[in-house]
């Protein structure tokens, strides 16, 4: 992997007493779009948490190891900065009840944008990226919960790139929503992977097939393989992963 | 499936029974009064011992104690609520600070009133003026808004914060700009039930702040004022034995604010429950 986001190194993370990652050790690649994907309860969304620090916030969370990105070690630099270069976007879509226009620049006005031509331009540019823009040109000023299912998940899109992040971490984007829905944020997805790096945790194996470059298969906190998507449904190199990949296409 | 019925039924004529006596009483209170009020009582000082006249400078000095009660619980009562519900992780000492905060919502309003005597009036020296009289009314209305406002503010769902904190945003930010815009709506519904509790507390104001008689409003936060709850009791107090036009009067105005208030209170919950289920 010539061009790499993140290192991880020998991660560990605890919740009390229990061991939910063991030691993960991998490097992601930088703007491709990378699938984490797992039986429930094998750490994918921790790991996925983990990479913006959003596990800070349990108070009986712990980690070991080390993670950097782009050569920084994120586990012990501000959350604050980390975040901002790391956005997330939710399972369930959880626009803020303001604006459409309040929801996109939020980020940018806490980070000290106050120039309204400027805040503009950030929203009309998030909005465009994340494929909204045609849809909501005209109704910035209505209230961001009145948008449907699938519109208000790409207006947490929109928001999560409204301050210019690096890296984009998916929680299961697409399982509140219906088919259509669905296939628009993949489709998006795609577009994305061009200027931003995606880490996507789904649920949905054919999902995840469809749209990345390269896959992580979590097994009870272990990380079991981790390829390119094409390497691994060809030929996996662990028994459990082809165990997995069989047990949902059969 | 028979006892079912009878249970119903006497379940049935107890509420509507106790329902119906509130009503009349107050529906009684405000009708036998309402013809007593007219221009000349809501814009005249009191005359001839105060049975003549208006209650203009108990309207006035209502609303500043009150203003200075709001001024007061207002700020401090939603600080501590964000610290509650934002900052302090969730332990016993924090349970036992809510639990002590409700049992302080529940002291009757005398002892608020001889608390707020002994520290304003006397230890403070503000005497008997708007300002110790307001400050009382302020601690008073304080657990109610502090529990109030948790209340709102735990009930905004935390992935606004997820989602806030996951911008960059840091912990002050998520609150003051995402959580208690959210709950916004709420917590003014609280202020306004907390305005209607306090605007009759007859005990807190009588020994703060309250003058029996004036004949000019005050000019300044340390001169008394006349209350309209402390109004009634004056006039009751000096004519025992017979009810005049003022003390009917001023009952039916005190009630009518309040009903309206809490009139208010019932619309704004319904219009919450209804976003709600959307």
């Amino acid at each position: 992997m010539e061009d790499t986001i993140f290192v991880i190194d020998e991660l560990n993370v605890f919740y009390g007493e229990k061991h939910a990652l063991k030691d993960v050790t991998c490097e992601i690649p930088r703007r491709k779009v990378t699938a984490v994907v797992g039986p429930s309860g094998c750490g994918k969304s921790t790991f996925l948490r983990v990479l913006n620090r959003m596990n800070d916030l349990i108070p009986t969370y712990r980690h070991t190891g080390s993670i950097k990105l782009l050569g920084k070690e994120t586990l012990t630099m501000d959350a604050v900065s980390l975040r901002k270069q790391v956005g997330m976007v939710f399972q369930k879509p959880n626009p803020f009840p303001k604006t459409i226009q309040d929801n996109v620049t939020y980020g940018p006005r806490i980070h000290g944008v106050k120039n309204r031509q400027r805040l503009k331009e950030i929203a009309e540019r998030s909005l465009k990226q994340a494929a909204l823009w045609d849809e909501v040109k005209d109704e910035l000023k209505k209230n961001a919960l009145n948008l449907s299912g699938g519109q208000q998940q790409r207006l947490c899109i929109a928001r999560a790139l409204s301050v210019e992040p690096e890296v984009l971490l998916l929680d299961e984007p697409t399982s509140a929503l219906d088919p259509i829905a669905t296939q628009k944020i993949e489709k998006l997805i795609e577009e994305l992977s061009e200027r931003y790096t995606i880490i996507i945790v789904t649920h949905n194996l054919q999902q995840a097939l469809r749209i990345s470059d390269y896959l992580m298969f979590f097994y009870v906190g272990e990380l079991v393989e981790f390829d390119t998507t094409e390497k691994i449904t060809t030929n996996p190199s662990d028994p459990r992963t082809s165990d997995y990949l069989r047990g949902i296409f059969s | 499936m028979k006892i079912d019925a009878i249970v119903k039924i006497t379940f049935a004529v107890v509420s509507y029974t106790l329902i119906g006596l509130i009503v009349a009483l107050i529906g009684f209170l405000i009708v036998n009064g309402l013809d007593n009020i007219d221009l000349e009582f809501l814009t005249a000082f009191p005359r001839n011992s105060m049975t003549g006249g208006g209650i203009w400078p108990a309207l006035v000095g209502t609303v500043y104690f009150v203003a200075v009660a709001l001024l007061f619980s207002i700020p401090v009562g939603i600080l501590a609520a964000v610290y509650l519900s934002e900052y302090s992780k969730d332990t016993a000492f924090k349970r036992l600070i809510l639990t002590a905060n409700n049992i302080l919502a529940g002291i009757p309003s005398v002892v608020f009133g001889l608390f707020g005597l002994s520290l304003f009036s006397i230890t403070f020296g503000f005497g008997t003026s708007v300002l110790a009289g307001g400050l009382t009314l302020g601690i008073m209305s304080l657990p109610y808004i502090i529990s109030n406002t948790h209340e709102s503010l735990t009930a905004v769902p935390y992935s606004y914060r997820e989602a806030s904190l996951a911008l960059g945003a840091n912990r002050a930010e998520t609150s003051f700009r995402i959580v208690l815009p959210a709950s916004f709506s709420r917590i003014l519904t609280g202020v306004i039930i907390a305005i209607g509790r306090i605007i009759g507390e007859t005990a807190p104001v009588l020994f703060t702040g309250a003058a029996f008689y004036i004949t000019r409003n005050p000019t300044g936060p340390f001169e008394p004022a006349m209350a309209l709850p402390t109004h009634i009791f004056v006039l009751s107090a000096v004519y025992p034995d017979n009810v005049t036009p003022k003390l009917e009067g001023s009952i039916s105005l005190l009630l009518i604010i309040v009903v309206v208030l809490f009139l208010l209170v019932a619309i704004r919950r319904r219009k919450e429950t209804k976003k709600l289920e959307v």
